[in-house]
């Protein structure tokens, strides 16, 4: 698979500090496709591809090895591709949020990610949640670190977007330290758990109550602290 | 291919059905802590046909592990159980503590992370969260002992049936993740500890 180059690079201290969320913050009747956000980016010397999933690599791998199968996209989700959905239709095709997303890419110290970015517009502003997908290890970093499913729970980052201009874009991610002392506190309410021995952390409100969360703390400039603001400059 | 399978995963052409109980909590609070120093040393293990060693240490005697600060606390009385396949390469390494809930000793298994350990970008960690898997441990007059993990499946099946209150909830993917707090996995193992159903059928016996 040919590789791609996204940019997201993305400071140790926005790393240190996201936020996660069991659920998205998009699904797939509220996902935004913005033609804006496609093409390849750079922030501090990082580059990430940001395709739409239909325009992605990702999309024409898995139709290859679909088709393999003799299944085909539009078989396997019995039709549903394209049309709004119910909320049951929603729950039993959950990945189709994907075919609303984009395809995240970016390729540091030789290892190649892939994510999902599903975007959402919430009183006039721009949010995206990011989902892991893949993670392709090169061959000769035996020491690579392994995800696997059995013990590690793939999550959402979430955070606004602001388009300056065509050329940059900025990401605002929710500062999880002041998230985390708000709802320790009491000052902030939002479904969660939360492990003190072990230090874990992990937002477990539904879809709809992130939202309207999202909708109340939007505009509030605590909840994203600069150090958690990635600026990305158009390469392509 | 790796590749492959991940993103077939997505499009649920292909789940990986991974039957091992992973829960949010621990299973054991710090008056739960037994501390065996029996279970030290290194271990050929064999799990159906799979074999390996498994070399288990004082938490403590390892400085390269990044540890929570309450966990740190505690230490001396916890186990890093770092697994190798047949060859001598590292596959796993887990921050455990050995304690007693009900009947039974049970080992609680969490992902251990080096501190110079960054080759993978940070984001996209940052992604995952950890959760804890368990083991009921087993151990002989020989001084072999027995892993059998408990077994999400069961857990999974009781839900469905409203044969059970424990605390969960469902990814974006309708998949069950058990949120239950320690107090409420207690109750779970104990109710369910001599339950053989309640344990994945395959045991990873260690011995010297």
């Amino acid at each position: 698979m040919k590789k791609l180059f996204i940019v997201l690079v993305i400071s140790f201290v926005v790393m240190q500090s996201c936020v996660t969320s069991l659920q998205p913050l998009a699904t797939y009747n509220t996902a935004i496709v913005d033609d804006r956000l496609a093409g390849t980016w750079n922030s501090d010397g990082q580059d990430y591809e940001v395709q739409k999933f239909f325009d992605s690599d990702l999309f024409k791998y898995i139709k290859k090895e679909m088709d393999k199968t003799k299944d085909s996209i539009d078989k396997v989700f019995k039709g549903n591709v394209g049309k709004e959905l119910s909320e049951k239709e929603m729950e039993e095709f959950a990945p189709i949020l994907y075919f609303k997303s984009y395809v995240i890419t970016y390729t540091k110290d030789k290892i190649e990610y892939v994510m999902f970015g599903s975007m959402v517009k919430l009183n006039g502003q721009f949010f995206i949640n990011f989902a892991p997908i893949d993670i392709n290890t090169d061959k000769n970093k035996g020491e690579a670190f392994e995800i696997t499913s059995t013990d590690q729970l793939a999550t959402h980052t979430i955070a606004r977007v602001q388009f300056t201009n065509s050329n940059t874009v900025t990401l605002d991610f929710i500062d999880g330290g002041f998230l985390y002392d708000q709802v320790k506190s009491g000052r902030m309410k939002i479904k969660n758990e939360r492990d003190d021995l072990y230090d874990t952390f992990l937002i477990t409100a539904s879809t709809d109550e992130l939202q309207q969360f999202i909708q109340k703390y939007g505009n509030d400039d605590r909840f994203f602290n600069k150090e958690n603001s990635v600026t990305l400059i158009r390469k392509s | 291919m790796k590749k492959a399978s991940i993103i077939l995963a997505v499009t649920f052409l292909v789940i990986f059905l991974s039957s091992c109980l992973r829960t949010l909590h621990p299973i054991f609070t710090i008056k739960d802590i037994v501390y065996e120093p029996k279970l030290f040393g290194t271990w050929k293990i064999e799990n159906q046909g799979t074999k390996g060693f498994v070399i288990i240490t004082n938490l403590a005697a390892d400085n390269s592990i990044e540890l929570p600060e309450k966990i740190s606390a505690i230490k001396q009385k916890g186990y890093l159980v770092s697994y190798q396949d047949e060859d001598g390469n590292a596959t796993e390494q887990y921050i455990a503590f050995l304690a007693r809930v009900g009947k039974h000793l049970y080992f609680d298994y969490f992902p251990a992370d080096k501190k110079d350990n960054k080759t993978v970008d940070e984001f996209f960690v940052s992604h995952f969260v950890k959760m804890h898997t368990s083991y009921r441990v087993d151990i002989s007059k020989d001084d072999s002992f027995e892993l059998s993990q408990l077994d999400e499946l069961y857990v999974t099946k009781l839900i469905n049936e409203k044969k059970i209150r424990i605390s969960h909830e469902k990814d974006a993917n309708g998949n069950i993740v058990v949120t239950a707090s320690t107090d409420e996995l207690q109750q779970y193992i104990i109710k369910y500890g001599d339950e053989p159903g309640a344990y994945r059928s395959e045991k990873t016996v260690f011995t010297k």
